[in-house]
């Protein structure tokens, strides 16, 4: 008995010992980082330093060749070495978090708001970045990194944590169609209109073929499908928490936050929003369109994981997706399928007549870089990056791999890949995508070329209000988990077009939510939001 | 006079006796230190992953911070409980999961005695040994495929089973939108999945009963019948009672593998098939909050220990050699 009460004592001790030579480890790497930081370096010969850092993802092949031309071409300027620990996808979040928590060394992580990024920057774990950008000292960022493309990824206390990297601000939504069966279903003409697309889905319905129309994903439905065409309202905001969409109802003057509402509140509520917001059939008008719509899907849709598979067997019509994978999709599906041919129709009528500042963005980059407070590198780490980012040479290097041997280049902006490139995959979302240095493959379509030009254009996009606005759900955590797990099936069933009489159920929910703490958490935003306001947020 | 050096005796022992049994540990430990030095490293192995990480239960009980670790973060008693209880489909959830598993458990343990009895009883050893192989072969498909050959079967558009509906003139079913089929179906699935790798622990059992046992209710005129009813299951009870001892133990784990892959999130099965793990999946979804996740994961073990030692003092009293401790 004794002999136990001793084991756990010995335990507890070595456990808390532990804990505590990871918290001393991390306060006392944190001390030079700090002066490091505003540090400066001597130009010339900088001594020779080894960059660590975590990814996540396959390694490509011929990384290693890369690295040699990298270390090759910058041994007298930046004498910098890079090593990569390329995680399991599936381990990279709790690997970076174990990490952080060990205070373990390391000079970059990947790490985005779907992984640590809003956990980990309250907590302090990343190092401000603000001071490296629109800096004359690091022309490469400055150049890369527009201003506003800084400010709008800057968090909660308005700093920079992260070197964001995405090369559009939004994927287009399309509905992608089978070419070949629209022109053997007697349509001359690509599609150009819901009504067109109706009219197709009715002639492939009429074939008798057993061809389902349109095959989405279980759990996405429709989504921007059918969405109402209007213009935004700076007074009222959708905000999109935990799959569901409340709207910020502020003043006239956007200082103050009058409301916030959600699917299934009292129409006296909905009826203070201007229109069209003032009842929820107008603010939600896709919705009845959903539920006549879903006899276009298969009848097994909540339980489709693949629905891209499933077209791509030939077993649907058309089916929902991005812009972004055209080019690999139209391979794939005829490599599959003998004589089938891709097209895709533009959901949104302004994106589709490429319209300047049809698209709202937050400019907020989905993929970044963080770097660790604790690391001893910062200001190296900054100089490979500004490296990076100052000429098309150096980043294509590491983006697509060695000229003329992975790649080629074809003109400005476009390439062409060589046998070799199956060698060299890398993610460039993780490492190196930027606006201002994409390049197109030279085989591309010319109408997906044109809506990736346009969608490359600063001019496309527009910041609405409270598009910075970022929701910290500390405070809520277990209103939020009952909310969004009580919301979810609804939603999802909603969101496929199975939800007929859509009005009455969502009221009915919205009083099962209100006893889980849905009241708690609009007016946790309500505060939020106002505080945004406050500050000087818009 | 006798008496004073049995005194005496008596009093020198007492003292003595303490050190007798350290000093008896030790040289139990000399003496067949080569069986403690083999068994090392799997103490180790418990002690460092099984032991040393309880530790990290104390997340359960605060509002952790990777990086304030644990000695840096708040405790917040028994908040991370509150949320799962608030709402009521914890009541459904929790009934799923035990319902589920019971019959898990119940059918799976059957399946597998009666498995492992009629394989031993077969004679041709190249045919029992395909019959065993060919059982046990599905326990090493991943439920994701598992998952896709039941797509197949139930699907209503050219589903398998719908297709053989249809060709008798019977309007299809659609599974995929009715829960009452699920719990049939799932356990009919994890007895193909799991029972015949489950019958080699009661093979090697059954090929440990004394074949002179069977000799003699041979001569004595025993049926084959007689054999099976009298002798093999009476011997197997033992191990039956231990391992359903052991399987009680992850009652409150739903089998998030096999039902993520094959129910995935389809919301109308969830009243016959969320369990408290997929429903834990998808609450955490957006949060991946560690601390309201290990105290689920906590409560989970903690009723499971509860229910392994009520087990085990069940079987304490209605068959003793079978209890675990």
């Amino acid at each position: 008995m004794k002999a136990k009460k001793w084991t756990t004592v010995v335990l507890s001790v070595a456990l808390a010992g532990s804990l505590a030579a990871c918290s001393g480890k991390n306060n006392e790497t944190n001390a030079p980082a700090a002066t490091d930081g505003n540090g400066s370096e001597t130009p010339a010969a900088p001594k020779e330093v080894t960059l660590t850092g975590m990814l996540f993802g396959d390694a490509p092949k011929d990384l290693p060749l890369v690295l040699e031309e990298f270390e090759k071409r910058t041994k007298d300027t930046l004498n910098t070495k890079l090593e990569i620990q390329w995680n399991a996808p599936a381990d990279h979040k709790q690997k970076v978090k174990l990490m952080m928590t060990a205070g373990e060394e390391v000079d970059f992580v990947f790490d985005a708001d779907f992984q640590n990024l809003r956990e980990l920057i309250p907590q302090g774990a990343y190092a401000q970045l603000d001071q490296y950008f629109n800096n004359d000292e690091y022309p490469g960022l400055k150049q890369a990194f527009s201003p506003e493309f800084i400010e709008m990824n800057k968090r909660y206390d308005n700093h920079l944590y992260t070197i964001p990297f995405t090369q559009y601000f939004y994927d287009i939504p399309v509905v992608y169609i089978r070419k070949d069966l629209r022109v053997k279903l007697g349509f001359a003409e690509p599609i150009s209109s819901y009504d067109e697309l109706q009219q197709y889905y009715e002639k492939v319905l009429a074939s008798g073929e057993g061809i389902t129309p349109l095959a989405v994903r279980g759990i996405g439905g429709f989504q921007e499908m059918l969405a109402p065409e209007r213009e935004e309202l700076d007074t009222v905001r959708p905000l999109n928490l935990g799959g569901i969409t409340y709207f910020v109802h502020l003043s006239d003057d956007l200082k103050s936050v009058q409301n916030v509402l959600a699917l299934g509140d009292p129409a006296s509520e909905w009826a203070k929003l201007p229109a069209p917001f003032h009842t929820m059939k107008s603010t939600f008008a896709q919705y009845d369109k959903w539920a006549e719509w879903s006899k276009y899907l298969e009848k097994d849709v909540l339980s489709q994981k693949d629905h891209k598979a499933y077209f791509m067997s030939g077993k649907a019509a058309s089916y929902y997706g991005t812009i972004s994978s055209f080019a690999a999709d139209r391979k794939l599906l005829q490599e599959t399928l003998a004589g089938a041919d891709l097209e895709f129709f533009v959901l949104k009528e302004r994106i589709r007549n490429m319209e300047p500042k049809a698209i709202p963005t937050s400019y907020k980059a989905n993929n970044s870089l963080a770097i660790p407070v604790s690391s001893k590198n910062i200001d190296r780490t900054m100089k490979f990056f500004d490296w990076l980012f100052q000429s098309r040479e150096n980043h294509d290097l590491f983006e697509y791999g060695i000229e003329g041997k992975h790649w080629e280049p074809v003109g400005e902006n476009q390439l062409k890949l060589l046998d070799e490139s199956k060698n060299y995959i890398f993610p460039g979302y993780e490492f190196t995508w930027n606006p201002t240095m994409i390049r197109l493959p030279e085989d591309l379509e010319e109408s997906a070329r044109k809506y990736f030009e346009y969608s490359a254009q600063a001019d496309t996009y527009y910041a609405p209000v409270l598009a910075k606005f970022a929701f910290d759900t500390a405070n809520v955590k277990g209103e939020f988990a009952n909310v969004q797990s009580k919301a979810d099936p609804f939603i999802q069933t909603l969101k496929a077009g199975q939800v007929k009489d859509w009005e009455a159920e969502a009221v009915k929910l919205n009083g099962e939510l209100n006893n889980l703490g849905l009241d708690t958490i609009r007016s946790e935003i309500k505060a939020q939001v106002q505080a945004y306001l406050d500050a000087g947020g818009k | 006079m006798s008496a004073t050096p049995a005194g005496y005796a008596e009093q020198a022992y007492s003292p003595s006796k303490k050190r007798s049994a350290i000093g008896a540990f030790i040289f139990e430990l000399l003496k067949n230190k080569f069986l403690y030095l083999l068994a090392l490293p799997g103490m180790i192995w418990f002690f460092v992953f099984a032991y040393l990480p309880m530790g990290g239960i104390i997340i359960a009980f605060q509002d952790f911070k990777a990086m304030q670790g644990i000695a840096g973060s708040e405790f917040v008693g028994l908040k991370n409980f509150r949320f799962f209880f608030r709402s009521n489909d914890w009541i459904q959830i929790v009934t799923n999961t035990l319902f589920l598993n019971v019959l898990f458990i119940v059918f799976n343990t059957l399946a597998a005695v009666a498995i492992a009895v009629m394989v031993t009883e077969l004679g041709g050893k190249w045919f029992k040994k395909l019959t065993q192989s060919v059982m046990i072969f599905p326990h090493f498909l991943s439920w994701t495929v598992v998952a896709m050959f039941v797509m197949a079967f139930v699907a209503t558009d050219g589903g398998f089973i719908n297709q053989i509906l249809s060709a008798f003139g019977i309007p299809p079913v659609q599974f995929l939108s009715s829960p009452e089929y699920w719990p049939f179906i799932l356990v009919l699935l994890k007895i193909w999945h799991g029972a015949g790798f489950a019958s080699i622990v009661y093979m090697a059992t059954i090929s440990g009963i004394n074949p002179d046992i069977y000799e003699s209710a041979s001569i004595d005129g025993a049926s084959r019948f007689q054999k099976i009813r009298f002798i093999t299951l009476p011997l197997l009870k033992p191990t039956v009672i231990l391992l359903l001892i052991l399987a009680v133990g992850g009652i409150f784990n739903g089998d998030f593998g096999m039902i993520y892959a094959i129910i995935g999130r389809n919301p109308p099965l969830y009243p016959t098939t969320d369990v408290i793990d997929t429903y834990l999946f998808r609450a955490m979804m957006d949060l991946g909050d560690m601390s309201m996740s290990a105290a689920i994961g906590f409560m989970q073990s903690l009723i499971g220990f509860l229910l392994v030692l009520s087990v085990n003092a069940i079987a304490k009293k209605l068959a003793p050699e079978s209890a675990i401790f």
